[in-house]
């Protein structure tokens, strides 16, 4: 624990403010381009031996071809089985050998592919990354494809049909989004969809979306610049300039008229889930979106829960979330009912206190206020984690193009929510039509 | 011409494509440069309350994480659920001169989360605050722990809710498997039952009842505070003295607790018909939070199932399919606490995921490659460096040795504790610790599909059926 290199310059839970005193936290960066395309930032912390490489690509499920949902997904999980240099296993073996370890994600928009470890991995890092974005396809073969089809139909399993209340996330995105639209399908696909997955549309895709040129890598740690540019240089530079991929920019969704979804599940306690369309993470709205459902759902003096849960003793539990995508976010509020209540009724009472919020008792100054403060205090904590804190530059360049906005963003966008700008917003959110989809048991669980 | 110009220049400027480098060549590594997990330091208020800290300027925050020896263990045996009842209403009961509403609001207003963290040994409440604010929350926390109100009517509201929680608990296969897991290795030791409760006990719970566990349990000698962050010791123990100030209770920390007895190797399954997925825990007793094989137990959990090159992960889920996961634990405790390899894994491949899972456990007594040992040495010496980058997790570090008496330097006395451990020592402590002739396996799963070929696996000598808590059913 030494010098920690986040500084808060001004005190979080400052009432509203102008730009010039914003919250700012200082992450200094350096970022450049590779003649190939390839978005390079170093962010130097000196506080523990250990390093971070971050490596983004701009690939997500919105960019799969119909018929191969979930194939971004799959692809990820592929990117670790193997190539003539390292083969299968060997990624793993090699890192976890000497104290480092790694782990991928993917979402509607994004593949991100994270390494930590004891700062002396580096230069391995690097070298295991090209190399897989080098070789990878020459190594794939069907039995690769069909052992990672079924750790995934595993992990969907796990996820979602054996999890309680799970496929309510299959639900959403289908009825939110139009058949046609990017975000229709869920990012971990279907089953049939997972069996059509061939070698060949890993090569395709692995062509077409796995270039320098669609990337942007985060080194984040105890690391000098100069060595580590020396190692960009040396793993990455050599890597040919290949087009820049075409990616699905769809336009935001406005819903005509509200949509329904519903299914029975072996749970005791009926759920209904509310889903809007919200604004794009980081356009205008996306901040006070987050304020908006720390009001409603944040801790045990929101809204919601003071009204559902403690004053009418309808809910269990409630939940509110702004679920941030580059083309168009969710607002989502989640309703467990006590027992004995039903979905009918969750749904009812969740409307009159939004009813209540657009009409005659909007978001106050202290709502906001607290919200803000929660809001802002999560956000913070995010960039304690060493990995958090190069997945969250790496965001930062995928919607910017520019890590330094972290600086004045990551807690200053909330600085300017006004309690009005709560109250428009919502408005303009919670005001269109929406899906609504109950869980009911199916009385098969005792 | 300036533009052409330019462009020339920066043309010329432009290094060469550089060479490709040989990806054949596996980089060699430098040396590490050692690492020493920072010590706090500790000190005690006039009332004995402990107080670590360790201090960090640089972020103007502070993780507070207070640690109470009243966990589900001291359930009395009519009432599981009694300790957890009492956790959740140190907030949810009002405290001082606050209603339960008004103390969510006071802590809102400062931003603060209060998380309650309940467990067989101890309740754990843990916020993170603005250092400015640090004194107003310890009052706050003060109030939950020194001048908790538990009024009836509160009771009444968090007692629905907590039968709400405990139904859906029982609707979750994962959480299932743990709580029948326990209930069939412990049988009626305290471990045995989830610290929930269950809707009988908790219906039958009376307010008096949750202020005599209060009163028996939480006092200033019982509980211990770690602060890490923008905070200094003696600034620390002083806030901590004034917020916890005039708390007259005389509760001791509680006699140890009685050692749990070994159980007879058994197989469990629950039905949950139509499950596309079986959840499997296969493990028995493992040690004490304080027993000096730590630094072996986290080596061995780790090569078994503990990160992804993990003997059970390899073998479950990238060598067969069977799953999206597979992990084994030593979760320690007072008491020796459960040793268990678990994962969720396809119905049909129920049978064969346990073959293996017991194949892999067979395989830990037999001496360890010595690559494997490296490894799993440093995995387990990176994830202690790790947890002191977030203050949280640091935070946990510290209170961890408060509640079992562990001396404060322990973590950076690890390093050498792990270097030490060589093929023969890690065999010995293996074949000690890890005892895979005397199983308990729990399978939580849809009986008509799994139970056929779980007869026919040559452990399985007979099938018990119990329900979602653990009841045998005839």
């Amino acid at each position: 624990m030494r010098a920690l290199t986040i500084l808060l310059l001004v005190a979080v839970a400052s009432p509203a403010a102008s730009a010039a005193e914003r919250t700012r936290v200082s992450v200094p960066v350096e970022r450049y381009v590779l003649p190939n395309g390839l978005v390079v930032i170093l962010h130097e912390d000196h506080r523990l031996p250990t390093v971070v490489v971050d490596l983004l690509f701009h690939v997500g499920s919105k960019d799969e071809k119909s018929g191969r949902s979930g194939f971004a997904h799959l692809f990820e999980h592929l990117m670790f089985m193997g190539t003539k240099n390292v083969p299968n296993g060997s990624f793993d073996t090699i890192m976890e050998g000497a104290g480092g370890q790694n782990n991928a994600s993917t979402s509607e928009d994004l593949t991100n592919y994270f390494d930590m470890g004891p700062a002396n991995l580096l230069e391995t890092f690097m070298w295991l990354e090209a190399d897989r974005l080098s070789t990878l396809p020459d190594a794939m073969t069907k039995a690769k494809v069909d052992l990672q089809r079924d750790v995934v139909k595993n992990e969907r399993r796990q996820g979602i049909e054996n999890r309680p209340y799970g496929r309510v996330e299959l639900e959403i995105p289908d009825k939110l989004y139009p058949a046609t639209h990017p975000y229709h399908h869920p990012v971990i696909g279907s089953h049939e969809d997972l069996n059509a997955a061939s070698v060949e549309d890993v090569k395709s895709f692995f062509r077409q979306f796995y270039v320098p040129s669609n990337a942007s890598l985060v080194v984040s740690g105890d690391f000098a610049s100069a060595e580590a540019k020396k190692l960009v240089e040396k793993y990455f530079a050599w890597m040919p300039k290949k087009p820049v991929p075409p990616h699905a920019a769809p336009k935001p969704v406005v819903m005509a008229r509200p949509a329904r979804g519903g299914f029975k599940d072996a749970v005791q306690l009926p759920r209904v889930v509310l889903a809007w369309h919200s604004p794009p993470g980081f356009s205008a709205g996306d901040a006070e979106s987050e304020v908006l459902a720390a009001v409603l759902g944040g801790g045990k003096s929101s809204r919601l829960y003071q009204a559902l849960v403690y004053d009418r003793k309808l809910a269990e539990s409630v939940q509110v979330e702004q679920r941030p995508t580059r083309y168009g976010s969710q607002f989502v509020i989640e309703v467990t009912a006590q027992s004995g209540h039903t979905a009918a009724e969750l749904e009812q009472a969740a409307d009159e206190e939004v009813a209540k919020l657009l009409g005659a008792a909007p978001a106050s100054d202290a709502e906001v206020e607290r919200a803000r403060a929660y809001v802002q205090t999560h956000s913070l904590r995010a960039l304690e984690s060493p990995v958090l804190m190069a997945v969250t530059i790496n965001q930062y360049e995928y919607y910017f193009g520019d890590p330094k906005k972290m600086e004045t963003l990551q807690l200053g966008r909330f600085d300017e929510v006004t309690t009005a700008s709560v109250g428009t917003w919502a408005k303009k959110i919670l005001g269109t039509p929406r899906v609504t989809i109950t869980v009911e048991p199916d009385g098969g669980a005792k | 011409m300036k533009r052409a110009l330019v462009m020339a220049l920066s043309l010329a400027a432009l290094p060469a494509l550089a060479a490709k480098p040989d990806l054949t060549k596996q980089p060699e590594l430098t040396p590490l440069a050692s690492w020493k997990a920072p010590v706090p330091t500790s000190s005690m208020t006039a009332a004995g309350t402990r107080v670590a800290v360790l201090t960090e300027h640089s972020l103007p925050i502070v993780h507070v994480l207070m640690t109470v020896p009243a966990g589900s263990a001291w359930d009395p045996v009519d009432r599981p659920g009694l300790a957890a009842a009492v956790a959740m209403m140190l907030q949810d009961g009002g405290a001082g001169k606050r209603t339960a509403p008004e103390v969510a609001q006071a802590f809102a207003d400062l931003g603060i989360e209060v998380e309650e963290h309940v467990d067989s040994d101890e309740v754990q409440l843990e916020l993170t605050v603005l250092a400015r604010n640090l004194d107003r929350a310890l009052t706050l926390l003060g109030d939950l722990v020194a001048r908790p109100r538990f009024e009836a009517t509160e009771w009444t509201r968090a007692r629905a809710r907590r039968l709400d929680e405990i139904r859906r608990r029982m609707d979750e296969p994962r959480h299932i498997v743990e709580d029948v897991f326990d209930r069939v290795l412990y049988g009626d030791h305290p471990y045995g039952h989830s610290f929930l409760g269950t809707l009988p006990s908790i219906n039958a719970m009376t307010v008096e009842e949750l202020r005599s566990f209060y009163a028996a349990h939480y006092g200033p000698r019982a509980v211990a505070i770690a602060l890490v962050g923008d905070v200094e010791q003696a600034a620390a123990t002083q806030a901590v003295a004034r917020a916890l100030d005039g708390w007259k209770s005389t509760a001791q920390p509680p006699a140890p607790l009685p050692a749990p007895k070994v159980t007879p190797a058994r197989v469990v399954i629950v039905d949950r018909p139509g499950a596309p997925q079986s959840q499997i825990r296969v493990g028995h007793l493992g040690r004490e939070r304080r027993s000096p094989d730590f630094a072996v137990m986290s080596l061995l959990e780790t090569v078994l199932g503990g990160s992804f090159t993990s003997r059970l992960n390899q073998n479950l889920r990238e060598k067969h399919g069977y799953t999206y996961g597979a992990r084994a634990n030593f979760d320690l405790h007072q008491v020796a606490g459960p040793f268990w390899c678990g994962a969720g894994v396809r119905t049909d491949a129920t049978g064969p995921a346990l073959k293996e899972t017991i194949l892999e456990l067979q395989g830990m007594l037999a001496p360890m490659p010595p690559e494997e040992l490296g490894k799993g040495r440093s995995l387990v010496l990176q994830s202690v460096v790790e947890s002191f980058a977030d203050g949280n997790r640091a935070a946990s570090y510290i209170a961890d040795l408060l509640a079992f008496g562990l001396p404060l330097d322990y973590w950076s006395r690890l390093p050498a504790q792990l270097a030490a451990l060589d093929v023969p020592s890690v065999t010995k402590a293996a074949g000690k610790l890890l005892t895979p002739n005397n199983l308990t396996i729990v399978v939580v799963g849809d009986r008509k599909a799994i139970e056929p070929e779980m007869r026919l696996l040559p452990f399985v000598k007979s099938i018990e059926f119990r329900d979602v808590e653990g009841k045998l059913l005839k």
